[in-house]
């Protein structure tokens, strides 16, 4: 008999370095000589009781790669009563002692009713590559995600030059804008828009006309998908998800169009989108994803339940899912000001 | 093909869209012409600088340090004045103000024509370089970009494939190529895309609806369609409005756009673009007039300028058979 069994799931958006949380839950856990239960799709495979026993094997060679290999869903079983008391049921019936939720604070949400509501020991570790939660400093993905984005930007710069272009950049981040700073500084991107401080989109256009008045033909302008033009949220699809949040978009093509009615310089926009969530993890994410997991199971030996696993400096220490999931970890405009030396 | 009198002094632009391995190709052209002997001047931004006379002489160390960069150091351009008459003939001005007899054009089917209305008016010849990440020349195997085009293509749908596995969702993704589908069946073959949809093939909607419900029937549920820029039935907004409708499931769509464009060129189109170049010297030094050096079979052969852009390369449809059965 195994000393403990301990449930991983994984929720919400893809997100590069799920796949070493996997591996240092793992492997810790047979350090320990716990069995590890795998469930499958997130909530739902808690609701319908779908999962893979998770073995040394199952995780080996996993590392370099993207996704989960344990699948995610949006699932939220608040919608429905019964869905969280199939929950609790099925947290019986698979024996476990212990639930660790991989999720962003969608996911570590209902990590933390369940534990302070029905009672159930889970532990959670955050995951977001937005890095817009309050309770670490850093999460896994996000390095990944601004390397892809820089990426992406370097290689519109040898087309924008070329052609004399103005070329807008549409970046993930919905209310933070870590990615399209982080991204956009590395990039050397001209103006950078974020949720956080308005940007009138005279004033890019400002930034940009001095620019080329000063004898640069080309532009590069790196925005955030929610990114704040004081002319509300420019929204595509008014879809929502299981969670409430609207899916955002099409503020590059708006800016590009405005860019190039009020400047007359030519612009394309491109929307990266999802290829900032997928992918090989870059040697920092496998580290830190490595490093989460296995504090994970480290709070769970100590039965450290309703605590979310947190890089503090270079620590890794417990912090109440409460105080992870209540606040977002948003741009500080005092930084955002002092980046606009950069700018133009 | 041959004139009698080849030039001795020569002019050189970039036009059209620009693709990765312009510089490299521009590199060859230029140190290949100097040892030939012949005098080197760049045309800045296409036809439009032509009209606009920026031109300036190149020497072997204009072309330092740029093999491996992307874009073009001579910049590019779509230019609506050399169309007319009068944009041509003042075109001609520059040249003559500067000697220039004979010019090496790297770009696509619409800068090659360009250059044979010119040759019909003012007798100026052009040896024309392949340059277009579109692959869409009649003419040569290869064209100076697609290669580099279809590696970031490939990059973003290795990530997407992630993506997909993990949430069980449907991509479509779309990738550049105009009105020839070379980019999407490189990258949907290479990346092991379940459909393919290009241009030059009828895309049955409802074929593709039925093979969908049977793959969901196998519990194939994340998969990766390819959707050409030019397809008949729209680009990847449309079809997954399109199939979205008829299957009442939610596509998710990705446009690669001008990421496609930039970017260091692969060793494949540096080494095709230098001989090219080079080879494309060599030519215009034989006296060779409107003729597009390519590369067929892994050698260099001439096409007149003409045929490469009323001449439709064809798509290897034997390559999409075999891609269907692939992703079965």
């Amino acid at each position: 008999m195994a000393e403990k069994r301990i449930g991983v799931l994984t929720g919400g958006g893809d997100c590069p370095g799920l796949n070493p949380v996997l591996v240092g839950v793992v492997r810790k856990s047979l350090a320990l000589d716990y069995e590890v239960t795998g469930i499958l799709k997130g909530w739902l495979g808690m609701i319908e009781n779908v999962t893979t026993p998770l073995t040394r094997n199952k995780v080996s060679g996993i590392l370099p790669r993207g996704g989960t290999i344990l699948r995610t869903s949006r699932t939220n079983p608040y919608n429905d009563p019964k869905h969280v008391q199939k929950i609790k049921a099925n947290f019986r019936v698979l024996g476990l002692d212990a639930l660790i939720a991989v999720g962003g604070d969608d996911t570590l949400g209902v990590a933390h009713r369940l534990y302070k509501e029905e009672g159930l020991a889970t532990v959670g570790v955050p995951k977001t590559i937005d890095n817009d939660l309050s309770g670490t400093d850093r999460t896994f993905g996000f390095d990944t995600a601004i390397n892809i984005a820089a990426d992406a930007i370097d290689r519109l710069h040898t087309t924008a030059e070329s052609h004399n272009r103005v070329l807008v950049i549409e970046l993930m981040g919905r209310h933070a804008g870590w990615i399209t700073l982080y991204a956009g500084l590395a990039g050397g991107a001209d103006v950078i828009l974020i949720p956080e401080v308005q940007m009138r989109v005279e004033e890019v256009c400002r930034i940009i006309t001095e620019r080329h008045a000063r004898g640069r033909d080309f532009s590069i302008v790196a925005v955030s998908e929610g990114a704040d033009l004081g002319e509300g949220m420019v929204l595509q699809e008014k879809k929502r998800d299981a969670f409430g949040h609207v899916r955002l978009g099409g503020i590059g093509e708006h800016l590009a169009q405005e860019i190039e009615r009020r400047t007359g310089f030519e612009t394309r926009f491109v929307v990266l989108g999802h290829l900032q969530r997928g992918g090989t993890p870059s040697a920092y994410d496998r580290y830190l994803g490595l490093r989460f997991g296995m504090t994970a199971v480290e709070l769970v030996e100590q039965g450290n339940f309703g605590t979310m696993v947190s890089l503090r400096g270079n620590e890794f220490v417990p912090i109440p899912l409460e105080e992870a999931v209540s606040r977002p970890r948003t741009v500080d405009p005092k930084l955002y000001e002092a980046m606009k030396v950069f700018f133009g | 093909m041959s004139t009698a009198a080849a030039p001795s002094t020569i002019g050189l632009y970039t036009s059209g869209g620009d693709a990765p391995g312009m510089n490299a190709a521009i590199r060859g052209a230029v140190r290949g012409a100097l040892h030939l002997g012949l005098n080197v001047f760049g045309i800045s931004r296409g036809y439009s600088g032509m009209i606009a006379a920026e031109i300036e002489p190149m020497g072997p160390r204009s072309v330092s340090n740029i093999i491996q960069q992307g874009g073009t150091i001579l910049k590019t351009s779509r230019s609506a004045e050399f169309l007319t008459p009068d944009g041509r003939r003042r075109a001609f001005e520059s040249l003559r103000a500067h000697g220039i007899e004979g010019l090496i054009c790297i770009g696509g089917d619409g800068s090659f024509r360009g250059a044979v209305e010119f040759y019909d008016e003012f007798k100026i010849p052009t040896v024309g370089v392949p340059g277009t990440i579109d692959n869409d020349l009649y003419g040569t195997d290869l064209t100076i970009g697609y290669d580099t085009a279809v590696n970031t293509a490939l990059d973003a749908i290795d990530r997407i494939r992630d993506t997909a596995q993990s949430h069980d969702r449907i991509f479509l993704v779309e990738v550049m190529g105009r009105h020839a589908g070379f980019i999407g069946v490189a990258s949907g073959i290479a990346g092991g895309a379940e459909e393919i949809l290009i241009p030059e093939t009828p895309t049955d909607l409802d074929a593709i609806c039925r093979r969908l419900e049977q793959r969901a029937e196998q519990h194939k549920t994340s998969l990766i369609m390819i959707v050409s820029e030019g397809d008949e039935q729209g680009g990847a907004v449309e079809i997954g409005r399109k199939l979205g409708e008829r299957l009442g499931v939610d596509f998710r769509v990705c446009i690669l756009g001008h990421t496609q464009r930039g970017g260091r060129p692969t060793a494949t189109d540096r080494m095709l673009a230098s001989r090219l170049g080079y080879e494309a010297a060599r030519a215009i030094a034989a006296g060779e007039a409107n003729v597009m050096v390519g590369q067929v079979n892994g050698e260099i052969v001439y096409t007149p300028l003409r045929q490469t852009f009323t001449k439709k390369k064809p798509v290897n449809h034997g390559l999409l058979d075999m891609a269907a059965v692939l992703a079965e």
